[in-house]
C-alpha cells in the first residue's frame, strides 16, 4: 500500500481540487437572469419608460377576454333590458346572478389589474427625476384617468369594493370593502386631475404628441360630468325611497349639489375644442364605422385595429354571425329582444331605424326585417322558401365588414361620446330647476340633426319628463353599454326589466342594482366575507 | 461518532503480527487479473484484511487458520492456512450479483445491508408485463407505488410514491437513469395552451431496464435531498459483461390488440327522439301546473283544451316521427387497434471490456381514430477497465425519436374544452357524418346555437402532431485511488426537444370559425449534469465503513416558441406554413435557465452486520429561490438492527431474517418555474392612431421570501424472512410532513395579481406499506411464488396558508366551476358542492321546500346553511348557494393493493397480476350534461329511462292535444331531473358528478412456453392480456384514468380523457 502512497495522494489532490472547482465556478449557476421580462429596478427612469408605463395601463382595459374586449360588454349588455346574451347568461337575463357566476371573475381580474398598473404609474412615474414636466403631470393625468374609470366601472357593478390607490407590496393581504364615498371621493379627484393635465385632441408640446386614442381633457370632463350624475340621480331616487340606491345616502351632498356639478362639467366639455356633433343623419350613421373611430364625436374609446392581436370582439359580439358583417366566430350573442323593442324604446325613432341592421345573409338564409321591426323573416336562399322567423334585431352600430375572425375587428368601444354629454346636460338642468322644457335645447340638438321634430318638455311632469330622456338616450346610445347604468341610477330597473322579459324573468331586487362580489376575491380575501 | 474516529485512528493497530505471515495473491479466474479490495478473514475470528492494488495481501495466522475471502460478485473461497504461500483464484457469482446489489443513489450497496426503504423490481419481474411504457412496469410491483393508466399512445402516466404532499410539486417521482437525474420531457404547448406532459422515461425502451429500485423513506430518497420529497425511482439500464464473456444477441416482436375496456351506454336515436319529445311535454305540464300561473294552474280536475290552456296551441313536437338516423358515435370514432414492436439488441464482453447495443422499434396505434405512436429507440454503453483495472471507463448513449397523432384528444381543453371524448358521448346519434363540403354548422340549429363539433370529424380531421427527440451522454471515469478510495468524475449532456404542431381544418367547428387555424411550436432543453465523488471504504475488526463524499451541478437551459395563425385560404397547406394565413399571432417565446448545485457526504457503518448507522448530510442550492435562500441543508440518519444475527435468533429454523429499521430525514422540493422571487415587467402592446405601441407592466410581485418546499419523514420498517427466506415480509410505516409548501397562492384579485408563488401550510401523510413474497413450490419441475402488496396512506392538509382556512381549486369543466377544495384539516383536495335528495316529485313539495328555482322534476338541492334576515329570521327564499355546499368526495383512495401469482411447470409460465383501490372518488364531468337531461345533446340512457316524467300523455301532437294521464307519470322516487327546454339550475358542483372509483381488476397475466435449444440459445413464446377485467361501480370509462394526472390540484377528475383500454399482446422473445 505504501508504495501506491505517492500516487495516491496526486490523484486525492486532483479530485480535491476538482470539488474545489466545482463549487467556485458556479456561483454563477445560481443567478438568475430573466431574458424575457426585465427588472422594475432599471424601470421608470426617463420619459421614454414613463410612456411604456402608462402604455400597459391603456392596453389592460382589453388585453384579457374580461373587460372591454369581451366579457364585460356582454354582462353589460345581459344585465340591462335590452335582450339576452350569451347562454352563459342566463343568470343576468333573470337577475339571479350569484357570486359564482362564470360572467364575473375575468372583469373583476381585469379591472384590478388595471388598476395595479395605473397605481404603478401614479406612483413610479411621479418620482421620475428630471423628466419633462408637461409630460409627467399628462401622463399620471392619463393612469388617474384610467383608474378613476376602472372604479367607476367597479362602483357601478359591484357596489363597495376593495380600494388600493398604491401598489401592493409583496405579503399584502386583501384589503377590505370601502365605503363608495371613498371610491367616488378617488374616482372624482382623479378625473379631476386628469381634466386639469391631460392635453387637448391631438396635441402637441414640447415635442410630444397627445397621440390619438389618449385620454384628453375633454374626456376627463366628460367623465366627471358621467360621475356627478350618477351620484346625484341615485341620490335622488335613494331619497325617494328606492333600495337598490340607498347605499348612495352615505355620499355628503343634495343631488342637486351634484346635477349642477355635472351641468358645469357638460359645459366644460362642450367648451374643449377638437369635438363636435355631426350635423346629419347620414353623417350620424357614419360615427359607427368601423374605420372611422376617433371622429370628433368619440370622446373616449378603447382602441380597436386590424393591427395582429390590437382587434376587439365588439363587432362579433354584436352582430350576426356568418353573415360577413362581423369575421367568425360564435359571435351574435348581444341583440335586441322584441319586448325591448316594443314597449322600451321608441321603434319609430330615426335613431334606432338607422341603427339596426334591416337585412342580411348566411350561407343559406336570408333575412329581413319584419313590418314590426322586432325580428327576420327568414327564407332559404337557395329555395325562396319562408323558413320562420328569428325573433331578435342586430343593431348595426359595429359592423367591420374586413374583421376575419371574432378578435380581429378594428371596432373601437365608446366610452363615452359627446351625444351623452349634450344628454346629460339636458337631464341635469331640467333635475336642477324642476323643469322639462329647459332639456329641450339640447335633445332637439340631437334630434334635429338626424331629422327629427323637435322635443318640447313644456307641461310635462318630471316623472314624464324621466321616461321621456331614458327614451331619449336609449334611442342615441342603445348598445352603447348605458343602459343597465341609466336603469339602475334612475331606479327603475325592475320596472323596465319587467316590460321587456316580464314579470318572473325580469324581477329585480334593490340586491340586483349591483352584482356580488365574485368568490374568486371572497375566498382568497379575508377580509371579506 | 467519537466512536467512529477512534476506530479509524486504531486501523493500522488491529493487524499485530502473530504466529505465521501468510503472503497471498487474489485473482480472478475468467480474466486472471489481481482483484484489489478483496476482504480476506480468519475464520470464526474478527481478524482479516483487504488486498492491495496488486491483489496482494498480508496476514498473520495460525497453521490450520481457515482463510475466508470474499468480494461482491464473486463466489466466497475458504482456503486452508498450510504455509506461507496462498493463491486464490475467485470466481464470477452472477446470481448474488444480480439479487443482491441494489443501487441507492450514487453507490450500490450490498441489499442485507439496506438502512433505508427501498423496493427493488427487477428484469425478470419486469419481463412479465409486456407494456409500453417503463412506468406501466411498476404497477402493482412496489407498496406505496401508485400508477395511473394512460391508454393514449406516448401519453402522460403519474406515478406517486406514498401519496400526495406537494401543491405545485406534482407527485412525480425524480428519475435517476444510469446516475442521470433526468427532467421529464414534456409536449410542447397545444393550441389553447394544452400541453400536457409525456411519460416522463418515454425514451427508454422497457426492455433494456434492468432493474429499478424504489427510493421511498428520507433515509433513502435524502441522497438526492433537493427533489427527492416525493421519492426516486432509480433505473438501471442492462449491460454487458454479465455472461462470462459470452456474446448475446436478443429479439423480442411483440404485437398488440388494444380495444376500449367498455362503451358507456347512451341513448341511441329512437330513444334520443323520444327524449327530445318528453322535454316539450315536461315542460307544458310543469308551465301549466305553476301556481304562479296567469289563469290558475291545472290541477288534473280542468279540461286541457286550447281555450283553458293556450300553452297547448305552441306544443310542437320535434320528432313526430322517427328520423331514422341512429349512429353510435363511439363506434365511429373508436377502433380496435393493431400495434407492434421489435426489439434488437447485443450484449457481450466480460467484465473488463464489455458493450451493449440495443434497438427499439414500436408502432403504437390509438383506439381513437387517427391517434398513435411511433418510436424509435437506440442504446449503447460500453465499458473498459483499463490501467491494470484501477480506471474504469463507461460511456453511454440514448437516443430517442418519438412521434405521433393525438389528434385533438390530448386532453380535455381543446375544443371549447371538450375532448374527442366528451363530444363521442354527448353527440346527437340522429346525426350523420359530414358530407364533402358541409362543416358542422348544420349541426347548430338542434344545439340551440351552441356548435358542437361531430367527434368522428374531430378525431379524423384535426391534425395535432407530436414529435420529440431525446439524446443523453453520459460519460463517467472511475479511479481506484487505493484499494480503500474511489474517486468518480461523471458528466452528461442531455438534448431534449418537443414539438407540437396542429391544425383545425375549415370543416371542424374551430376551422370554420377561424377559417384553418394552426399551432407551430417547440420546447427545448439542454441540461448539463457534472458529478464528482469520492468513496472510501473500509472493514476491520467487524466494523464496516462505507463512507462518500459527491458534489454535482445541473444546467438546464430551456427555450421554447409558440406559434399561431388562421385565415387559411385552404386546408391544404395545414400548419406547415404561416404564409398562406392572413393573421398570424405574436409569436411567443421563453428563454429559462435553472442551476442546481449540491454536495453530499454520507457515512454508512455497520458492524459485523448486526447494527447499521447511516448518516447524511445534502446541501443543495438552486437558482429559483430569493437570494438569501438558495440553498438549504438535507440531513437524514438511518439506523438498522439485524435481529436475525444475535444468538438468539441465529439459530431459529424458522425465522432467516429479521431486521428493524428507524429512519428520519428532510428532503426538498423546488418545482417552480425560475425568475418567480423577483419582481418583473412584462411587454404588452396597444395601439394609438393605429400605430402599435410597446407598454410594460408589472407581471410578477417580488417574493424575497422565496425558499425550498420541505418535507420531513419518519420511517420504521421491519424485514422479515421466514423459512430459509422463502417467504419475506416487509413492512413499513411512515409519516411525512411537508412544509413551506410551495404554491401559487392565490391572491385576491384585488391586488392586481391573480397568484404568487410563495411558500405556505402545511401537509401530512401517513401510512403503512405491506410487501410479501413467498416462493410456496420451487422445483426443478414446478414453482409458484405469491407476492402482494398493500398500503394506505392518509393524506391531510394541516396548515393552507396564513391567513385562510380553505381556497378552491383551479376550475374545472367548461362552465367554471370549482369542485375542489384545500380546506385545513381535510384531505387535499377534496370535492366539495352542494348534497342532492333525489328530485322534486310536483309543485307542493318544491314550494315548501322554499328554495329559489325549486320545480317539479328539479334536482332537490339540500339547504344546508338557511340564510337569515336583518333580524335572524329565515329568509322566505332560500338560495342554494356556496354556504350550501358540503364535503362530497375525497379523491384520495383508502388503500391500494396488488397481488401477483407467478406459475412455473416445466418450459411453461404464468404470471398473474391483480389490482385494487378501495375508495378514491372520481368527479366525472360528463356526467353534467349526460346525467342532467338540460340540454339537447346525448346522455346516459339510465338517466333518461329514470328521469321524471309528466302525466301526460299526446293524443296528436299536430292539433295539440294532450290527456292527463297519472298512470304514464313517474314522478316519485326518480333518479334524475325532468328533460325540460327550460331547466332550473343543473349546472351546479354537486354530489350527483361524484362516483366510486373503487376497483378490483385483473392488471396482466401471462403465459409463456420457453424452449431451450443448445449452448444456451432459447425461444420464449408468450401472450400477455393487460386489463381484462375489471370490477368496479364506476360508470365512466376507467376508474384508473385521470385526466390531470399530473397535476396534484386537479386530482380524480375524469373529464373526457382518452378511455381505458384492454391489450392482447403475443410475442417472441428469441436469444441466441
Amino acid at each position: 500500500m505504501n508504495t501506491n502512497f505517492q500516487n495516491k495522494f496526486k490523484l486525492t489532490h486532483i479530485v480535491a481540487f476538482l470539488f474545489v472547482l466545482l463549487f467556485t465556478s458556479c456561483d454563477a449557476v445560481l443567478e438568475e437572469e430573466p431574458f424575457t421580462q426585465t427588472g422594475t429596478d432599471f424601470f421608470y427612469q426617463n420619459e421614454t419608460d414613463a410612456l411604456a408605463a402608462v402604455t400597459s395601463v391603456y392596453a389592460q382595459l382589453k388585453d384579457g377576454v374580461g373587460y372591454y374586449r369581451q366579457q364585460h360588454l356582454s354582462n353589460l349588455h345581459a344585465a340591462s333590458d335590452q335582450g339576452a346574451s350569451s347562454w352563459k347568461h342566463g343568470n343576468f337575463r333573470k337577475g339571479t346572478i350569484k357570486n359564482t357566476d362564470q360572467n364575473l371573475p375575468n372583469p373583476w381580474k381585469d379591472m384590478y389589474k388595471g388598476i395595479k398598473d395605473a397605481n404603478n404609474v401614479i406612483v413610479r412615474v411621479a418620482e421620475t427625476i428630471g423628466m419633462d414636466e408637461e409630460l409627467q403631470t399628462r401622463v399620471l393625468g392619463e393612469a388617474k384617468f384610467l383608474r378613476a374609470l376602472n372604479y367607476f366601472n367597479l362602483v357601478r357593478c359591484f357596489g363597495e369594493v376593495p380600494l388600493r390607490t398604491k401598489p401592493v407590496q409583496p405579503g399584502e393581504e386583501g384589503l377590505p370593502v370601502s365605503p363608495i364615498a371613498d371610491i367616488y371621493e378617488v374616482i372624482i379627484s382623479d378625473f379631476q386631475y386628469a381634466a386639469e393635465h391631460c392635453w387637448g385632441f391631438n396635441e402637441a408640446r414640447n415635442g410630444y404628441t397627445n397621440d390619438i386614442g389618449r385620454v384628453t381633457k375633454a374626456a376627463a370632463h366628460a367623465m366627471l360630468a358621467k360621475v356627478y350624475l350618477q351620484i346625484a340621480s341615485s341620490k335622488r331616487t335613494a331619497a325617494a325611497g328606492n333600495l337598490g340606491n340607498e347605499r348612495y345616502n352615505v355620499i355628503d351632498g343634495t343631488p342637486n349639489s351634484y346635477y349642477q356639478l355635472a351641468k358645469d362639467q357638460c359645459d366644460l366639455t362642450i367648451g374643449e375644442s377638437g369635438y363636435q356633433l355631426v350635423s346629419n343623419l347620414e353623417d350620424w350613421k357614419k360615427i359607427f364605422d368601423a374605420s372611422n373611430g376617433n371622429n370628433s364625436e368619440m370622446l373616449f374609446e378603447v382602441q380597436g385595429s386590424s393591427i395582429v392581436e390590437q382587434g376587439t370582439a365588439v363587432s362579433n359580439l354584436f352582430s350576426p354571425r356568418g353573415a360577413g358583417l362581423s369575421g367568425g366566430g360564435w359571435g351574435g350573442t348581444n341583440k335586441f329582444q322584441a319586448g325591448f323593442i316594443n314597449k322600451n324604446i321608441d321603434k319609430t325613432d330615426i335613431r334606432f331605424q338607422n341603427s339596426i341592421v334591416l337585412e342580411y345573409q348566411d350561407a343559406t338564409k336570408s333575412y329581413v326585417l319584419n313590418a314590426n321591426s322586432t325580428g327576420y323573416v327568414r327564407t332559404i336562399t337557395a329555395t325562396g322558401k319562408a323558413n320562420g322567423n328569428l325573433n331578435l334585431v342586430y343593431t348595426s352600430k359595429y359592423i367591420d365588414r374586413n374583421a376575419t375572425t371574432e378578435y380581429t375587428s378594428q371596432q373601437n368601444w365608446h366610452i363615452i361620446r359627446l351625444a351623452d354629454v349634450y344628454l346629460m346636460r339636458a337631464e341635469a338642468i331640467a333635475e336642477l330647476n324642476d323643469e322639462p322644457s329647459l332639456a329641450n335645447a339640447d335633445l332637439n340638438m340631437l334630434r334635429n340633426r338626424v331629422g327629427m321634430d323637435d322635443f318640447d318638455g313644456t307641461g310635462m311632469t318630471m316623472e314624464d319628463f324621466r321616461t321621456a330622456l331614458l327614451r331619449e338616450r336609449v334611442a342615441e346610445l342603445s348598445m352603447e353599454g348605458h343602459r343597465f347604468f341609466d336603469l339602475t341610477r334612475m331606479g327603475v330597473y325592475h320596472e323596465y326589466c319587467t316590460s321587456s322579459y316580464g314579470a318572473t324573468n325580469g324581477a329585480r331586487q334593490p340586491e340586483d342594482y349591483t352584482w356580488p362580489i365574485p368568490l374568486i376575491e371572497s375566498s382568497a380575501n379575508a377580509n371579506i366575507d | 461518532m467519537k466512536k467512529l474516529i477512534l476506530m479509524i485512528l486504531m486501523l493500522p493497530l488491529s493487524i499485530v503480527a502473530q504466529k505465521l505471515t501468510v503472503n497471498g495473491t487474489v485473482t480472478d479466474e475468467e480474466t486472471k487479473q489481481p482483484l484489489p479490495g478483496v476482504v480476506v478473514m480468519i475464520k470464526n475470528s474478527t481478524k482479516g484484511t483487504v488486498t492491495d492494488f496488486d491483489g496482494l495481501f498480508e496476514i498473520v495466522a495460525q497453521k490450520g487458520d481457515i482463510l475466508v475471502v470474499s468480494y461482491i460478485g464473486m463466489k466466497k473461497q475458504e482456503v486452508v492456512v498450510e504455509n506461507q504461500n496462498v493463491n486464490i483464484q475467485l470466481q464470477s457469482d452472477y446470481s448474488q450479483l444480480d439479487e443482491v446489489v441494489v443501487s441507492v443513489g450514487y453507490f450500490d450497496v450490498s441489499k442485507k445491508d439496506l438502512s433505508g426503504s427501498i423496493a427493488q423490481v427487477t428484469a425478470e419481474q419486469l419481463e412479465k408485463n409486456r407494456t409500453n411504457s417503463i412506468e406501466q412496469m411498476l404497477q402493482g410491483q412496489v407498496a406505496g407505488v401508485v400508477v395511473s393508466e394512460s391508454s393514449e399512445p406516448g401519453g402522460g402516466i403519474a406515478v406517486s410514491i406514498r401519496g400526495t404532499n406537494s401543491m405545485l410539486g406534482g407527485t412525480q417521482p425524480l428519475y435517476i437513469v444510469d446516475g442521470i437525474p433526468i427532467d421529464p420531457l414534456t409536449d410542447a404547448e397545444g393550441n389553447s395552451g394544452s400541453g400536457q406532459s409525456q411519460s416522463s422515461l418515454s425514451f427508454l425502451n422497457p426492455n433494456d431496464i434492468e432493474k429499478m429500485e424504489v427510493l421511498k423513506d428520507a433515509a433513502a430518497t435524502a441522497v438526492y435531498g433537493a427533489r427527492g420529497a416525493n421519492g426516486v425511482i432509480i433505473v438501471t439500464t442492462k449491460s454487458g459483461g454479465k455472461d462470462g464473456g459470452k456474446d448475446t444477441f436478443t429479439v423480442t416482436v411483440d404485437n398488440f390488440v388494444t380495444d376500449v375496456i367498455k362503451n358507456i351506454d347512451v341513448m341511441d336515436g329512437p330513444q334520443f327522439e323520444d327524449y327530445m319529445n318528453q322535454r316539450v311535454i315536461n315542460q307544458l305540464y310543469v308551465d301549466i301546473t305553476d301556481p304562479q300561473r296567469a289563469g290558475g294552474p291545472f290541477d288534473g280536475s280542468q279540461a286541457l283544451t286550447q281555450d283553458n290552456y293556450p300553452e297547448l296551441a305552441t306544443l310542437n313536437l320535434p320528432y313526430p316521427t322517427s328520423t331514422g338516423v341512429n349512429n353510435n358515435w363511439q363506434d365511429l370514432t373508436y377502433r380496435m387497434a393493431f400495434s407492434n414492436a421489435y426489439n434488437f439488441s447485443y450484449r457481450g464482453g466480460d467484465r473488463k471490456n464489455n458493450s451493449t447495443m440495443s434497438l427499439g422499434l414500436q408502432d403504437t396505434e390509438g383506439v381513437i381514430i387517427n391517434t398513435g405512436n411511433k418510436r424509435v429507440t437506440f442504446n449503447t454503453n460500453t465499458r473498459r477497465k483499463a490501467f491494470n483495472d484501477k480506471i474504469d471507463f463507461f460511456t453511454r448513449t440514448n437516443v430517442a425519436y418519438n412521434t405521433g397523432n393525438a389528434s385533438s384528444v390530448g386532453n380535455s381543453q381543446i375544443f371549447q374544452q371538450r375532448s374527442v371524448v366528451s363530444q363521442a358521448l354527448q353527440f346527437q346519434p340522429i346525426f350523420g357524418l359530414l358530407e364533402p363540403g358541409q362543416d358542422d354548422d348544420i349541426y347548430a340549429d338542434l344545439n340551440e346555437n351552441n356548435i358542437l363539433s361531430n367527434p368522428y370529424t374531430l378525431a379524423k380531421f384535426v391534425t395535432d402532431n407530436k414529435e420529440s427527440f431525446n439524446f443523453i451522454q453520459n460519460l463517467s471515469v472511475s479511479a481506484k485511488l487505493t484499494p480503500k478510495l474511489t474517486g468518480v468524475l461523471k458528466g452528461a449532456f442531455n438534448y431534449q426537444k418537443s414539438k407540437r404542431d396542429s391544425y383545425y381544418p375549415v370543416n371542424t367547428t374551430r376551422g370554420r370559425r377561424n377559417n384553418g387555424e394552426a399551432t407551430q411550436s417547440f420546447v427545448e432543453n439542454k441540461k448539463i449534469y457534472a458529478e464528482t465523488s469520492l468513496r472510501y471504504r473500509n472493514n476491520f475488526d467487524g466494523h464496516r465503513i462505507d463512507a462518500i463524499l459527491v458534489g454535482t451541478l445541473e444546467q438546464n437551459n430551456i427555450r421554447t416558441m409558440f406559434n399561431k395563425g388562421f385565415g387559411f385560404g385552404s386546408d391544404a397547406t395545414t400548419f406547415h406554413t404561416f404564409e398562406s394565413a392572413t393573421d398570424v399571432l405574436v409569436p411567443i417565446a421563453q428563454f429559462r435557465e435553472i442551476g442546481l448545485l449540491s454536495g453530499l457526504f454520507r457515512v454508512g457503518y455497520n458492524y459485523k452486520g448486526k447494527y447499521y448507522v447511516d448518516v447524511n448530510a445534502r446541501m443543495d442550492a438552486s437558482s429559483k429561490f430569493a437570494e438569501n435562500n438558495k440553498s438549504a441543508i438535507f440531513p437524514s440518519v438511518a439506523l438498522a438492527w439485524a435481529i436475525s444475527k444475535e444468538k438468539f435468533l441465529e439459530d431459529s429454523d424458522a425465522i432467516s431474517n429479521l431486521k428493524l429499521r428507524l429512519s428520519y430525514g428532510k428532503t426538498g422540493s423546488n418545482p417552480i418555474a425560475p425568475y418567480q422571487s423577483l419582481a418583473l415587467l412584462s411587454p404588452i402592446r396597444y395601439n394609438f392612431n393605429n400605430q402599435l405601441v410597446t407598454g410594460y407592466y408589472e407581471s410578477n410581485l417580488a417574493n424575497d421570501d422565496l425558499s425550498w418546499e420541505t418535507t420531513d419523514q419518519y420511517n420504521a420498517g421491519l424485514d422479515i424472512g421466514l423459512f430459509d427466506s422463502k417467504v419475506n415480509i416487509t413492512l413499513d410505516a411512515y409519516h411525512k410532513l411537508t412544509y413551506d409548501l410551495l404554491q401559487n397562492v392565490t391572491l385576491p384579485a384585488s391586488n392586481g395579481f391573480a397568484t404568487i408563488v410563495d411558500n405556505f401550510g402545511e401537509v401530512e401523510n401517513k401510512g403503512i406499506e405491506v410487501g410479501i413474497n413467498a416462493a410456496l413450490f420451487d422445483t426443478d419441475e414446478f414453482g409458484w411464488s405469491v407476492s402482494g402488496n398493500f398500503s394506505m396512506n392518509r393524506n391531510k392538509l394541516v396548515k393552507l396558508n396564513s391567513n385562510l382556512e380553505f381556497q378552491l381549486g383551479p376550475s374545472v369543466g367548461f362552465s367554471q366551476a370549482n369542485p375542489i377544495m384545500f380546506m385545513e384539516g381535510q384531505p387535499l383536495g377534496i370535492f366539495w358542492g352542494a348534497q342532492t335528495d333525489g328530485i322534486y316529485q310536483d309543485w307542493d313539495e318544491a314550494i315548501a321546500s322554499g328554495i329559489d328555482g325549486a320545480a317539479p322534476g328539479e334536482i332537490k338541492y339540500r339547504n344546508n346553511s338557511v340564510s337569515l334576515d336583518d333580524n335572524g329570521q329565515p329568509l322566505a327564499t332560500q338560495d342554494i348557494n356556496f354556504d350550501d355546499y358540503v364535503q362530497i368526495g375525497d379523491p384520495n383512495p383508502d388503500f391500494t393493493a396488488a397481488i401477483t401469482n407467478n406459475f412455473r411447470f416445466g418450459n411453461w409460465d404464468m404470471s398473474m397480476l391483480f389490482t385494487g383501490q378501495k375508495g378514491g372518488d372520481i368527479f366525472w364531468v360528463d356526467s353534467w350534461s349526460l346525467k342532467g337531461n338540460q340540454k339537447s345533446t346525448n346522455g346516459l340512457t339510465s338517466a333518461y329511462t329514470d328521469s321524471w316524467k309528466a302525466p301526460l300523455t299526446v293524443l296528436d301532437a299536430e292539433l295539440g292535444t294532450v290527456s292527463y294521464d297519472p298512470a304514464v307519470g313517474r314522478t316519485a322516487n326518480v333518479g334524475n331531473p325532468a328533460p325540460l327546454i327550460d331547466p332550473g339550475q343543473r349546472a351546479l358542483v354537486s354530489d350527483r358528478q361524484i362516483f366510486d372509483g373503487s376497483f378490483v381488476r385483473l392488471k396482466n397475466i401471462n403465459i409463456g412456453y420457453t424452449h431451450k435449444f443448445n449452448k444456451g440459445r432459447s425461444l420464449r413464446l408468450y401472450a400477455t392480456g393487460q386489463n381484462l377485467v375489471t370490477w368496479t361501480n364506476y360508470p365512466g370509462y376507467d376508474p384508473e384514468v385521470q385526466t390531470y394526472n399530473k397535476d396534484p390540484r386537479r386530482r380524480g377528475v375524469d373529464f373526457g380523457g382518452y378511455p381505458g383500454t384492454k391489450t392482447y399482446t403475443l410475442g417472441l422473445k428469441f436469444n441466441y
